[in-house]
């Protein structure tokens, strides 16, 4: 039972103690008083008859008289009047008077009074005795009232006070309630901090589970920072700031092999060809602080545009790689203006010059192959000399505005309209082979009976034609639909642009509402960029999405490791690692490292660590090693 | 031997005590049903650590009176009682005794104090010949209206008298302190009778004085509560 109905129970029974004890005394109090004052009555007013008879002369009309001057102006019910021999001389009887109140009353309250008897002398002769009784009826009616009148009284005493408690209850209470919000919410790992309350045990209780939020807040944001110093160290270029070449291999080739997402991108490298000369002139402090400044340059371009990330692949090569389609031309000339910014920077008349080669990515394509091919590019290139930009393999953007506006808008609307739409299903497995959930990309069929395109296909275009609310809602729809005939926990990736409006998550909540068994099989995953651009609105989500039973994770986690500690009060399921800290994480012992320390912030704040992108056995056994709860990716199989 | 068989017999002699005593108070008290009894222990005791020794003995000889009265008539109860009370007390006013206008003191009071006046004397011969077992029925306090002679001025003035209706018919016996002879009434020209009473109204079937407060006694009620008090019931 509750504590509240434990305390009402208390106060309810201490109440009915309280006003049924004093109704029932006071009553009984009553009773007795009225009694007294009733035998007072008796014995008094027959010692005043005896005295007043013993005066008068005894013939029986005047004794007769007497006693009815007394009997009928007076409240008896019984006179009498006996010989000393006990023989009644006169006496009178009252049998008309009645109560007002009801028998059980009376019975149950019986007003027993002694009769008041007194001697009248004849001279020195005894002439009798008189005997009376007085009518306790008057008596029983004004007890009767009086009962009444305390019955309503304590009555309404009883309902203010079970009012008044129960508003100060509900004031001494209050704390409690956030404090057990704040115990539940740690049993679900959400490490809340809430204001401490002013009751005394309240706030013991308050104040060690703020620190326990604390504490491992702090333990978490320490690890994460130390995870990203790590990170840095590995995978990052010292000077520039930028990825270094393997690192940045194996993010092309994790965009790359994330086949239903990537359809087409771009890779470009620009060569500093003057750098010898730079270093020449300017010495080696003040170039390495050119080299920084151009990983600033590049460093914000991918802040700004989220399809873009970059590296250093050597002394010389600054590379971008931008994972949607986009026109090689307008893709390089925009990295070419930005790498211009440089010059207008630097004071000296030294320039650095840049020589650019772009190519576009396909589905098979790998870093590896990328690179071989432009620097034979770089290799073959005549006029070295200035800036200039080379694209090769760049006939694909033509297929696309082949289709335009027009048609895609046709083709998306009518597979949206007649639901084409379907799911496919990528097993999640924890450690012992069990299924997670599935992961669920989304596939469209563009023209009835064709081909099923993948979201890397369309959701440019679905994007640019502003069709992406009904796209997610069907998405939502199609998963409940496949949950309510029985399949197993599905997972849908949510993007950051969803998680920012707000009528996607209404309808998202309305559907699962209408649904809510389904909730605990429905896993919503955000990538681990967009939570931390939109941290605000994916709190939000989460929370809401939470509150109806739903899982929430971040995927492709690995970029933004120093701000894991943010998410530990937010009672996230999961965390999936991205493939660049996967990749090969059988042969890499700082990734190896890298990815402990994922584990255990994840664990310590009651999260899953899943790898995503697995590929080979050998991964699968040193993630298996490692600790981390589940595993995805083309190497896994159910 | 001898000791085992002595302890074998003496639960059954103490257990034959217990009920002969057990019988025999139920018989002292139903045949007490009228009279009053009096605790004389206490009551001596009470004498002494309140008016000393002389007290004490006064109660020893009306203990002593009252037991050889037991089997005597109520002429010579009244005689003896009557003869008691008038030696061991003078006549003194309430007001020279206990500095208040009137007052009505117990037996132990008025013996302590070695007087009292008429309603003392009266009270006193009363409660006692009650004890001596004397019907309550036949006995009565009454208000008289007394004639006397004080140097030969004639005054009138209230006194109380203890009367004694031998049948409820009878001429009563009067047992006064001014004349210290029981004499009928008759006899008493000097006294005119005005208004008599006893315990009877007062004490019948749940005599609960004690559940009434003090302050609403009548005089007789209080008197009769603080007799009870002393031991006399």
């Amino acid at each position: 039972m509750s504590l509240i109905k434990q305390l009402w129970l208390a106060i309810l029974l201490v109440l009915l103690l309280a006003t049924g004890g004093s109704f029932v005394l006071s009553t009984l109090s009553s009773k007795n008083y009225l009694a007294q004052q009733l035998q007072i009555k008796n014995s008094d007013n027959a010692t005043s008859i005896a005295v007043s008879m013993s005066q008068m002369p005894k013939d029986p009309t005047t004794i007769d008289l007497l006693l009815s001057a007394e009997f009928d102006s007076g409240h008896y019910r019984y006179i009498g009047l006996r010989d000393p021999n006990g023989k009644v001389i006169s006496e009178r009887v009252n049998a008309n008077s009645q109560t007002k109140a009801p028998m059980w009353f009376v019975k149950l309250i019986p007003i027993k009074v002694q009769p008041g008897i007194a001697d009248i002398q004849d001279g020195w002769k005894q002439y009798g005795s008189i005997k009376l009784e007085s009518d306790a009826n008057f008596v029983i009616d004004k007890l009767w009232h009086a009962t009444l009148l305390i019955a309503i009284w304590a009555l309404a005493i009883g309902v203010v006070s079970c009012y008044l408690s129960g508003q100060i209850l509900k004031r001494i209470l209050k704390p409690l309630k956030e404090v057990v919000q704040q115990a539940k919410a740690i049993g679900e790992s959400r490490f809340i901090t809430i204001k401490e309350p002013k009751t005394k045990e309240f706030r013991a209780v308050v104040v060690a589970m703020n620190s326990l939020s604390n504490r491992i807040k702090k333990t978490v944001n320490e690890e994460a920072i130390r995870l990203d110093a790590l990170q840095f160290q590995t995978n990052f270029d010292q000077i520039s700031g930028l990825m270094n070449h393997d690192y940045f291999a194996k993010n092309i080739n994790g965009s790359i092999g994330r086949t239903e997402y990537f359809n087409e991108g771009n890779l470009i490298i620009s060569r500093l060809i003057n750098l010898a000369e730079i270093d020449q002139k300017l010495g080696f402090v003040e170039t390495n602080v050119l080299i920084k400044r151009i990983g600033n340059i590049l460093e914000q371009l991918c802040k700004n545009n989220t399809s873009f990330i970059c590296g250093r692949l050597g002394g010389l090569d600054f590379a971008v790689f931008c994972k949607k389609p986009m026109d090689a031309y307008a893709f390089g000339n925009q990295i070419k203006s930005e790498l211009e910014k440089i010059n207008r920077m630097e004071h000296t008349l030294l320039t650095a010059q840049f020589l650019h080669v772009c190519s576009k990515v396909k589905k098979e394509d790998n870093a590896a192959l990328l690179f071989d091919l432009i620097h034979q590019a770089f290799d073959t290139s005549t006029n070295n000399n200035e800036n200039s930009l080379h694209v090769i393999n760049q006939n694909l953007m033509a297929d696309y505005q082949n289709n335009d506006r027009t048609k895609w808008l046709r083709l998306l609307t009518s597979a949206l309209d007649y639901k084409r739409i379907r799911l496919e299903q990528y097993p999640v497995i924890s450690q012992t082979g069990a299924l997670l959930h599935y992961e669920s990309p989304v596939r469209l069929q563009l023209m009835p009976d064709g081909k099923w395109f993948t979201a890397g296909e369309f959701i440019s275009w679905a994007t640019q034609l502003k069709l992406m609310n009904r796209l997610d809602e069907l998405v939502l729809e199609t998963a409940v639909n496949m949950l309510e005939s029985g399949s197993q926990p599905i997972g849908l990736n949510i993007s950051a642009s969803a998680i920012c409006n707000p009528h996607f998550l209404e309808t998202t909540t309305n559907i699962i509402k209408n649904n809510q068994y389904l909730a605990h099989r429905l896993y919503f995953e955000v990538p681990e960029q967009g939570v931390f651009d939109h941290l605000v609105e994916f709190r939000n989500f989460c929370s809401q999405l939470k509150a109806l039973g739903c899982k929430v994770g971040v995927e492709h986690v690995g970029f933004r490791i120093g701000r894991l500690g943010e998410l530990h009060d937010m009672g996230l399921d999961y965390l999936k690692i991205d493939v660049s800290v996967i990749r090969d994480i059988d042969s890499n012992q700082a990734n190896q490292a890298l990815l402990r320390g994922l584990c255990m912030i994840a664990h310590s704040i009651g999260v899953m660590a899943i790898a995503e992108g697995v590929q080979t056995a050998d991964e699968l056994e040193v993630l298996k090693q490692i600790g981390v709860d589940g595993m995805t990716g083309a190497g896994v199989r159910m | 031997m001898l000791i085992s068989f002595t302890k074998n017999t003496r639960p059954i002699s103490l257990c034959k005590t217990l009920k002969s005593w057990g019988l025999f108070l139920l018989l002292l008290s139903a045949s007490c049903i009228n009279a009053a009894s009096c605790d004389f222990d206490k009551l001596g005791n009470l004498a002494r650590s309140r008016y000393g020794e002389e007290a004490y003995k006064s109660i020893s000889e009306l203990n002593q009176l009252v037991r050889q009265l037991k089997q005597a008539s109520d002429i010579e109860k009244l005689t003896q009682i009557n003869n008691f009370f008038n030696r061991k007390m003078r006549f003194v006013d309430d007001i020279e005794l206990w500095n208040k206008v009137d007052y009505w003191a117990t037996p132990l009071e008025s013996i302590g104090v070695q007087g009292g006046d008429c309603e003392d004397f009266s009270i006193a011969k009363y409660i006692f010949l009650k004890v001596a077992n004397v019907a309550n029925d036949k006995l009565r306090l009454t208000y008289v209206r007394a004639v006397l002679y004080k140097q030969d001025i004639k005054t009138v003035r209230g006194h109380m008298v203890l009367s004694y209706y031998a049948t409820p018919q009878s001429e009563p016996l009067i047992l006064d302190n001014l004349i210290p002879n029981i004499m009928p009434a008759s006899a008493r020209t000097d006294l005119s009778p005005v208004f008599s009473f006893n315990d009877k109204g007062l004490w019948v079937g749940n005599s609960n004085a004690s559940s009434s407060s003090q302050a609403s006694l009548s005089r007789w009620r209080d008197v009769l509560a603080r007799i009870k008090a002393d031991g006399i019931e």
